[in-house]
């Protein structure tokens, strides 16, 4: 691996990042009016305990983005804000910091997600492989049709259906939460498995989704990969059958499908988000949903921009491993 | 050559024979052949027409306005007078279905009309003129594709929560819905453009507008309808993930919304199923179908997927 | 006699002896005849080629001789007998075996032919570790620097991925990969057609060094008559799926007999004539729905009544040259 390819994929990641906060920094500001001002404004007006410490935000609002300030000096405070991920205060939340409640939840996410991913991913490229080879089971034929269909819904509308089905009808699984009531977090196993229990309906919904997609795609990759001359001479050379299916087949076909992981990661945790707001998960899309529910701007712009952020950061991770796949990387251009 | 008698070398004196002439399908044979091939295209094809047909039909034989809430008494369980039973603000679900389907319908449609024509405006430019233009595009749509368009959205709809509509809601999602389409397109340009004919056109002197217009896009045809169906299935998607968090619009039954109302008010937990189960049933059947229709429209476009007879 | 092999007492001097050996592909308009009805015999130390136009069905034999025909091209008939065993009716698995062992094969198109994320000496070891080979790695090793060193290549090559090869060199490690188990047969399927012209020479020289060294068999299919004539002994002429002649490439060349033979030779250009190129007036025939009788008289200058009657079968007209062709 060459020191340009990291550099330049380094460099496209910070462009992304540098691209989101920017399209967060203009977006709101499109909006007739200034919603953020008068969002804090509003809670300002309410009065209550935390009155002198709305004032102080707002204060400190106007010091640092105020309309008096010509805006490309609230664009570099605002980026350099970000690059320290400093969002402020939550106004809903106040006085929690904006990164405060994020880092809470996020680990909720990640892992969430970790076990899925990596579950779907496995099982539905496995399948995807396995449909296309003439010497498997036919099994996995009829089984590919389902998972597809599955994987048209978007997640959390199978999660509901799901819910309803295991949580409702029969009372198998928790109906929301990450843990029981009154539970508190620790590593004892006791937690753990509960923690479990409460992760297994929102991560069956982002499994069985991502399952049908994964095969899809793979079925697709191997389609044209076994075309190839080098699997014909693999069978020429009389190599065993199962030999041919990983080392030759899989392992060429799963580079086009490791690329496709890396692009769809973004829409995939997208989907996440509104999972986690159907199964009240402690993660960040209950985080988020909250926040738009009480126009927490401060909120929503964190989240979005850290789910960008580890977005980023998974892809990247995934593009500077790629060249260990392939060893034809080194010479391409990427 | 050694010793080859030259007359040899003449035309044949014996008329060449008859060839069997493959007897061309009549149409029905043509479209039954296609369906046994392609069942994908047909069926997916058939389930989006029926779900189109319920919302254009759909209004002639229940009232839309009873769609509206204070129509009917509030968390009615389905009976003869309302099939889909009522809400807690007293709409007539099964109205509120009829009304709701055509508005997602069309957020998805305009979408990712919108979303293809810019695709094939920028895919077209990008692919076939190549240089900075090339280059500009395509930075500009691999750093969007990897923003997770979903957040941005939020991120939009959340700044003017208050003024969504069904047509805003279509615009907003176009802002996004051009990149897939976009960056298909320029793909398949970019190949096509160093093929022969392509080259003979130029030769013979053909413009740039005259050559895409004339020899890429009907080439394309597959790609682009292919693209269409993607970018309509994405927006949809995009749409309902909107709506689910309360994004959309505040007024209209459109099917996200209906599901969030029904979250909102917890007819989950109260066993009210006819609120949130109608929407998420047809959400289905349009999912399903749209599916359907790419994986059958791939298949055309890239023959090479096709089953084998 | 058991199935599977034929009787003792015919010629046991032959490697190889193909039988009648029908291919056809089932598309949805029929079924399309690429091979139909081949036979011949292979000597041992024999290099034969088959030489014809595109879809003469040369290729389908190269795949059929090692039962790599895929659907929805199928073997409908015929006898391949490798030594005593007809080929065609062993079970998957026991062809695997003798797949590379006994008989192996140097693909079309060795630009593509080596696996892209393995390097090569992992590709040369897999297929003798499926062929149940037990070695250590060292004798691994100094196995794969005697056969590099046999087709011409440096033992670094072992080292390398396939996309830091030239053309050439990939050739010569399929040809080394082909030769590793001592096979008796070698199939060449245009070994060369991807390749520049010095490098084509290189590899001819490579492939006849190697025969000699193994003592085996080569079938050789291409389409460029020079180089077979320098390279084969014997020839067999294809045309549209069935043999137009077979013979040695002296008596080929000498004197043709098949009109088609004839009209190949004459179109090969020559620097002691000077004259316009000569080519083969009229298309191949569709091979899903073939013409009656000999599929080239409708390109045949001297074709009459009878063959458009009758298929000619292949005969000896003289010793060991054999034509199917109604003039004889």
């Amino acid at each position: 691996m060459n020191a340009g390819y990291v550099v330049r994929r380094v460099l496209q990641f910070l462009i992304v990042l540098w691209a989101a906060a920017t399209i967060n920094f203009i977006l709101p500001r499109l909006a007739p009016g200034n919603p953020v001002r008068d969002r804090l404004v509003s809670q300002a007006s309410q009065g209550g305990p935390l009155q002198d410490g709305i004032e102080e935000m707002v204060r400190s609002y106007n010091k640092q983005f105020g309309l008096d300030k010509p805006l490309y000096v609230q664009y570099v405070l605002y980026l350099q804000h970000v690059a320290t991920l400093d969002f402020g205060y939550s106004i809903a939340n106040y006085p929690n910091r904006v990164m405060t409640m994020i880092g809470r939840t996020l680990p909720w996410t990640v892992g969430l997600l970790l076990v899925s991913l990596v579950i779907s991913f496995t099982l539905g490229t496995l399948l995807g492989a396995l449909v296309t080879w003439s010497r498997a089971s036919k099994v996995f034929r009829v089984l590919i049709g389902p998972a597809m269909a599955l994987s048209a819904v978007p997640q959390f509308l199978l999660g509901l259906i799901l819910l309803f089905l295991f949580a409702i009808l029969a009372t198998v699984f928790p109906l929301s939460g990450g843990y029981s009531i009154g539970a508190i977090p620790n590593f004892s196993m006791p937690f753990m498995l509960d923690m479990m229990r409460h992760a297994f309906l929102p991560g069956l919904s982002i499994v069985l989704t991502g399952i049908g997609f994964w095969a899809l795609g793979m079925r697709g990759m191997m389609i044209t990969t076994k075309g190839e001359d080098y699997i014909n001479f693999a069978e020429a050379k009389g190599l065993r059958d199962r030999r041919i299916f990983f080392s030759y087949a899989i392992r060429n076909a799963i580079l086009p499908q490791v690329t496709g992981f890396a692009i769809n990661l973004g829409t995939i945790i997208s989907g996440v988000v509104i999972v986690e707001v159907i199964f009240g998960y402690p993660g960040m899309g209950s985080l988020l949903f909250n926040a738009i529910s009480g126009s927490d701007y401060f909120l929503i712009y964190g989240i979005v921009y850290v789910t960008v952020l580890v977005i980023g950061l998974a892809t990247l991770i995934v593009d500077l491993l790629y060249p260990i796949l392939d060893p034809r990387i080194t010479y391409r251009r990427a | 050559m050694t010793g080859l008698p030259t007359d040899l070398l003449e035309a044949p004196s014996i008329p060449a024979p008859e060839l069997t002439i493959f007897r061309e399908r009549t149409p029905t044979e043509a479209i039954a052949a296609f369906c046994r091939r392609n069942p994908q295209t047909v069926i997916g094809l058939a389930m989006i027409a029926t779900l189109l047909l319920i919302g254009i039909v759909g209004p002639l034989f229940v009232n839309t306005n009873d769609a509206d809430p204070l129509s009917a008494l509030p968390a009615q369980s389905p009976s003869r007078t309302y099939p889909l039973g009522t809400d807690d603000q007293g709409r007539d679900l099964l109205a509120a279905m009829v009304a709701g389907l055509p508005d997602t319908l069309r957020i998805g449609f305009l979408a990712g009309a919108i979303g293809l024509g810019i695709g094939i405006i920028l895919g077209f430019l990008s692919g076939y003129l190549g240089g900075p233009v090339d280059a500009v595009v395509r930075i500009a749509v691999d750093t969007l594709l990897t923003i997770p368009g979903l957040l941005i959205l939020i991120t939009i709809a959340a700044s003017i929560k208050t003024f969504i509509s069904v047509n805003t809601m279509a615009l907003v999602i176009a802002s996004l819905a051009w990149r897939q389409p976009t960056r298909i397109i320029r793909a398949q340009v970019l190949t096509m453009r160093e093929r022969a004919y392509v080259q003979v056109a130029r030769r013979s002197g053909m413009n740039t507008l005259e050559i895409i217009g004339r020899e890429l896009l009907p080439n394309l045809f597959p790609f682009l309808a292919a693209s269409f169906v993607g970018a309509v299935f994405g927006a949809i998607l995009f749409s309902i993930g909107l709506e689910a968090l309360g994004l959309g619009p505040q007024n209209q039954p459109t099917l996200g919304m209906t599901i969030y109302w029904s979250l909102r008010f917890g007819a989950l937990l109260r066993g009210m199923w006819w609120w949130w189960m109608p929407p998420i049933v047809v959400l289905v059947v349009l999912f399903f179908g749209l599916l359907l229709l790419t994986i059958g429209l791939d298949e055309i476009a890239n023959p090479r997927l096709r089953r084998t007879a | 006699m058991t199935a599977g092999t034929r009787p003792k007492d015919s010629r046991q001097a032959e490697t190889l002896r193909v039988e009648g050996l029908r291919v056809y592909y089932h598309t949805p308009r029929g079924a399309v005849r690429a091979v139909d009805g081949v036979s011949f015999t292979l000597k041992p130390h024999e290099r034969l080629g088959f030489v014809g136009e595109s879809g003469s069905g040369k290729t389908t034999i190269a795949m059929a001789l090692i039962r790599l025909i895929k659907s929805p091209g199928k073997i409908e008939g015929g006898h391949i007998y490798l030594g005593e065993t007809d080929l065609l009716s062993l079970s998957d698995e026991r062809m695997r075996q003798l797949r590379l062992a006994d008989i192996a094969m140097v693909t079309q198109g060795a630009m593509n032919s080596l696996n892209p994320v393995k390097r090569v000496r992992e590709q040369v070891i897999d297929a003798l570790e499926d062929h149940g080979e037990r070695i250590t790695r060292q004798e691994m090793d100094e196995r794969i620097t005697e056969l590099f060193r046999r087709v011409g290549l440096k033992s670094e090559v072992a080292q390398m991925f396939p996309h830091e090869l030239s053309g050439g060199m990939k050739q010569r490690v399929v040809i080394a990969i082909a030769i590793s188990m001592r096979p008796k047969v070698i199939i060449a399927d245009e070994p060369t057609s991807a390749l520049d012209v010095v490098v084509q020479r290189q590899i001819m020289e490579t492939l006849r060094e190697v025969q000699d060294d193994l003592g085996a068999s080569i079938i050789l299919i291409g389409h460029d008559m020079g180089l077979m004539a320098q390279f084969v002994t014997r020839l067999g002429v294809m045309y549209a799926g069935k043999l137009a002649e077979l013979g040695s490439v002296n008596d080929l060349f000498d004197a043709p007999l098949h009109p088609y033979t004839q009209l190949l030779i004459a179109s090969l250009p020559s620097l002691a004539q000077k004259g316009g190129l000569q080519g083969i007036p009229g298309v191949t025939p569709s091979l899903l729905d073939k013409p009656s009788g000999c599929p080239f008289r409708t390109r045949c200058p001297r074709a009459f009544d009878r063959c458009s009657a009758e298929e000619p079968q292949l005969r000896e007209i003289q010793p060991d040259h054999w034509v199917a062709c109604h003039l004889y």
